[in-house]
């Protein structure tokens, strides 16, 4: 937008402008200093990289000195987990030939990496630009979502062993689960952090 | 005197000083009691919030980035915490509770400057007409001064997004004020 199509609203912006502000309740200051004596004193020093999400992540509740590394580190974990299911996958495949011809069910593993890599992404969107950033990875995670539950349920008509339904069922819980603690910590985070 | 920077006054808090801090209420406590009681229209819900945004403040002290102003970093917070509390308070916010609680403004002095606080309560319950991320927008630029760029990083949008609300705002305003 051209700040010169702001011209024709000159009389509203004088307005604004003109406004009379209020003055703060007297007592504002006094209160909030008050409120600060049964505060904890915030540290001085935040020590980032991933001794410092550990610490934070057993630290306890309230007491974390950064929601972002915390965030970080949980993306990293779920990424890890899944990085874990693919490479097994795709090893237990090599080698047992299992799955190898099975359409939809040899892409499996390489589904796992792909999410593995994406909540990579997001992890490191977080840590980079974490503010900016939170968009983007609430609705990449949101995706996540959505795929872990789209690859669960596709799954099902190639798993012919017993109680295949609540094996199925079981996985789409858990990748929804996953998903919906991310979102809640992405939400943590905006609120101890900005 | 010698004037500290935000900076240097958040680094004394952070080293045990917590009286330090008061300097950071007294020069911030009347931009975040107005850009709360812009939002909400509520004199005791903005000094509510303008309290709690400073004790958020404080409690996060440690995360704050000195490449940052202090400013936008507080106001950040503040409008995160006014954002919530609209949300919770949606539907109790009506056009006939605006401003039911403020204080009585100072006398204007005759016909024309009572037509001015006519034409300022007409304005403001305006503004409160506006969708919140709208409304932001505009208190934040043109009651708070701030650049189009500083508007952008405390409601974290892109620069284009809030000129194009502060466009949509001043249309509606305009609109309402012919009403």
């Amino acid at each position: 937008m051209n700040t010169g199509k702001l011209k024709k609203y000159a009389k509203i912006i004088e307005q604004l402008e003109a406004l009379p502000d209020r003055s703060p309740p007297p007592g504002l200051k006094g209160s909030v200093m008050t409120r600060l004596e049964e505060t904890r004193l915030p540290q001085a020093h935040v020590q980032g990289g991933m001794l410092s999400c550990v610490r934070n992540i057993f630290a306890p509740a309230g007491k974390e000195t950064s929601g972002k590394s915390v965030c970080f580190l949980y993306y990293m974990m779920t990424g890890l987990f899944y990085l874990i299911i693919g490479v097994a996958l795709i090893a237990g495949m090599e080698k047992t030939g299992v799955g190898r011809d099975a359409g939809w069910l040899s892409l499996q593993p390489y589904m796992a990496l792909g999410i593995a890599l994406w909540l990579f992404v997001l992890g490191f969107t977080l840590a980079l630009d974490g503010r900016k950033g939170l968009k983007i990875v609430k609705y990449g995670t949101l995706l996540y979502i959505s795929a872990a539950v789209f690859f669960s349920l596709v799954l099902q008509p190639y798993l012919l062993v017993p109680h295949a339904a609540l094996f199925i069922a079981g996985l789409t819980a858990a990748g929804v689960i996953m998903g919906v603690s991310l979102l809640e910590s992405v939400r943590k985070m905006e609120l101890i952090s900005f | 005197m010698n004037q500290k920077t935000d900076a240097q006054i958040v680094a004394e808090v952070l080293h045990g000083n917590r009286g330090a801090y008061a300097h950071l209420v007294d020069k911030y406590k009347g931009p975040v009691f107005n850009l709360a009681l812009g939002m909400t229209g509520n004199y005791h819900d903005a000094e509510d919030l303008a309290q709690e945004t400073f004790i958020r403040a404080y409690e996060k002290l440690n995360l704050f980035d000195e490449d940052r102003k202090f400013f936008t970093w507080l106001y950040t917070i503040g409008i995160n915490l006014i954002r919530n509390h609209l949300k919770k308070k949606r539907a109790e916010t009506s056009a006939a509770k605006l401003f039911a609680h403020r204080p009585p403004r100072p006398s204007g002095g005759g016909t024309g400057g009572e037509a001015r606080q006519d034409d300022a309560l007409g304005l403001e319950k305006a503004l409160l007409r506006l969708k919140p991320e709208v409304r932001q927008a505009i208190i934040l630029k043109y009651r708070q001064g701030l650049t189009f760029e500083e508007v952008a990083e405390i409601t974290a949008s892109s620069v284009s997004a809030v000129k194009m609300r502060i466009y949509r705002g001043l249309s509606a305003l305009k609109g309402m004020m012919k009403e």
